[in-house]
């Protein structure tokens, strides 16, 4: 599923050209995503297009998108999201700090959502632990 | 991302703005070639399809949305039009499934929560949320006919009406010291937010009163079963079928109980009713006041323009003030609002010996009164046995637990006793 895709940086093989998008900046600071496990494993982390590889996508951007992982920048916009999508109520929270080995990260769509586009070895999961009684 | 349904059913639809987003939007307005505008809510996504609440919405009712004056919830449980549970496949050749769902089915499994409200602005939209306090409930009245708006005196008699209810309801489980209080309203669709105490033990009540009403043919004897205050439903029938309004009454934001019966069927079942009931009293218009001096004074006062306060009358709180007003109210000498009408300024102009034979003559023809006489078969008060008011109550008056009952009982076997003797002609 992954190759290597140039010399200086590797991404997963299904991101198409552009991804992550130029503005897009190197990955930092304490991110909050919600999560299956704990403590957390790689596959919380999987992008919108490795949990759904099923999914069509109607442009181009939308794809760009989904090759990326929905994380959010504040406690309680993550909270927020998680109690109104019936889907997302028996989630966990985890918390962490993104470093820039990880990959790349831009803030899309509000505020705090920031789409992170991680490299083929990332591992954001030993960065994060789910905050417990939240 | 491909989110929008593969079907004719909702036209071509576009998203016209995202409120939120999460891997995708996921809470979104969509709008048809037609105009037709649809609040899209995202519930579950399994391997192959996403699964939506779709809500039709007027374009007003969309602009009190944006604005935050409706909560988000409002859109799907109490709807302009249908509202379907669509499943879009994420294989774009196959055909979304789409059903429409009834607001009973609505689950809080399915449905954002009751405190969402959306704030949205020209770029990026949020929602955010006004939390709720417990025995919330709202009482919702539409109209009948389609989008027409019921009048403002429809949603205050009904409202009245309903609260009257409610208190005969908690009146039955005993819990009669709390009242329902209106805390605010919705714009534009008469959502009444109320502080209805003891909502856990009073809703399965109020839902047996509604289904009764909009499914049986003869709604007596079934209510009658259940113990509820015939004269309080009875009421609340009148006033919906002047109104020409449907009413839901709910803990906020649950679909629970609809009074949703035709016009037709609602006045053959009010006929029956008052056919069936009219030897029952409601425990409304039973008094519990037992010095009469305190009810002449009540009336004395209001004749001069006074207000009534626990000391004015020698008592100590203002619940026992609310029953002496209703006694005087119940014996025709001050009006409904509790202001002195021409009989009380008759009557305060009366001597002692005058005013205790008319409030003799007026308790007679009191609805309690009058109902006790003929379930004692007697055609003046000094006929009637004093001690039988307690089984008159227990009998009579189902909506009173005998606790209750035995209480009011005192105070018709005090007027009894006391008026008997000036009932002369």
């Amino acid at each position: 599923m992954y190759r290597m895709n140039n010399v200086v940086a590797e991404w997963p093989d299904f991101y198409p050209d552009n991804t992550p998008p130029q503005e897009a900046t190197p990955t930092n600071g304490q991110s909050f995503r919600l999560v299956d496990s704990n403590p957390p494993t790689r596959d919380d982390f999987r992008s919108t297009i490795e949990e759904t590889p099923h999914r069509n996508f109607r442009d181009e951007m939308t794809k760009i998108c989904a090759c990326g992982t929905s994380q959010f920048g504040k406690l309680e916009d993550i909270q927020k999201k998680r109690k109104l999508f019936p889907k997302l109520r028996n989630k966990l929270i985890a918390e962490g700090q993104l470093e820039p080995a990880h990959g790349k990260m831009l803030n899309t769509f509000e505020p705090s959502h920031h789409t992170v586009w991680y490299r083929l070895t990332a591992q954001p999961q030993f960065n994060f632990s789910v905050l417990e009684n939240i | 991302m491909s989110v929008l349904p593969n079907s004719p059913y909702f036209g071509n639809l576009e998203i016209s703005h995202i409120y939120e987003y999460y891997d995708g939007p996921r809470l979104f307005h969509a709008v048809n070639g037609a105009g037709n505008s649809y609040i899209v809510f995202w519930i579950d996504t399994d391997d192959v399809s996403d699964i939506w609440l779709y809500s039709s919405i007027r374009q007003e009712r969309l602009v009190l949305l944006n604005d935050s004056k409706i909560k988000l919830r409002d859109v799907y449980v109490y709807p302009d039009d249908l509202v379907f549970q669509v499943r879009t496949f994420f294989d774009l050749d196959r055909i979304t499934e789409i059903q429409a769902l009834s607001p009973n089915t609505l689950s809080d499994e399915i449905l954002p929560p009751g405190d969402f409200f959306i704030e949205k602005s020209e770029n990026l939209s949020d929602t955010f949320v006004v939390p709720s306090t417990e025995n919330v409930s709202e009482l919702y009245i539409r109209s009948m006919k389609g989008r027409k708006k019921p009048s403002l005196s429809a949603v205050a008699k009904v409202s009245d009406a309903f609260s009257l209810l409610y208190k005969s309801v908690m009146k039955q489980l005993d819990l009669n010291h709390k009242v329902i209080v209106p805390l605010d309203a919705r714009t534009g669709s008469f959502i009444l937010r109320l502080n209805s105490p003891n909502i856990k033990e009073c809703m399965p009540l109020v839902t047996d009163i509604f289904k009764i009403l909009n499914q049986e043919e003869n709604p007596f004897p079934a209510l009658q079963q259940i113990g509820a205050d015939i004269g309080a439903v009875e009421n609340l029938l009148e006033e919906v079928i002047d109104g020409k309004v449907k009413v839901q009454f709910s803990k906020e934001g649950v679909f629970e109980a609809e009074l949703n019966i035709a016009q037709e069927k609602a006045v053959s079942s009010l006929a029956l009713l008052k056919e069936q009931s009219s030897s029952i009293i409601s425990s409304s218009l039973v008094p519990q006041a037992n010095d009469l001096s305190k009810v002449f004074k009540v009336v004395e006062l209001k004749s001069k323009g006074e207000f009534i306060t626990p000391n004015s009358i020698d008592l100590t709180t203002d619940r026992q003030v609310a029953y002496y007003l209703h006694a005087a109210r119940s014996l025709g000498l001050l009006s409904k609002n509790n202001s002195i009408n021409s009989v009380g300024y008759q009557f305060v102009e009366l001597d002692e010996k005058q005013k205790m034979n008319i409030a003799a003559i007026r308790f007679e023809s009191s609805d309690c009164g009058w109902a006790w006489l003929k379930w004692s078969n007697k055609s003046t008060l000094a006929e009637l046995d004093p001690d039988s008011a307690t089984d008159f109550l227990i009998e009579q008056c189902p909506s009173l637990s005998k606790d209750t009952a035995e209480r009011r009982a005192k105070t018709l076997k005090k007027w009894q006793k006391d008026l008997a003797e000036f009932r002369f002609s």
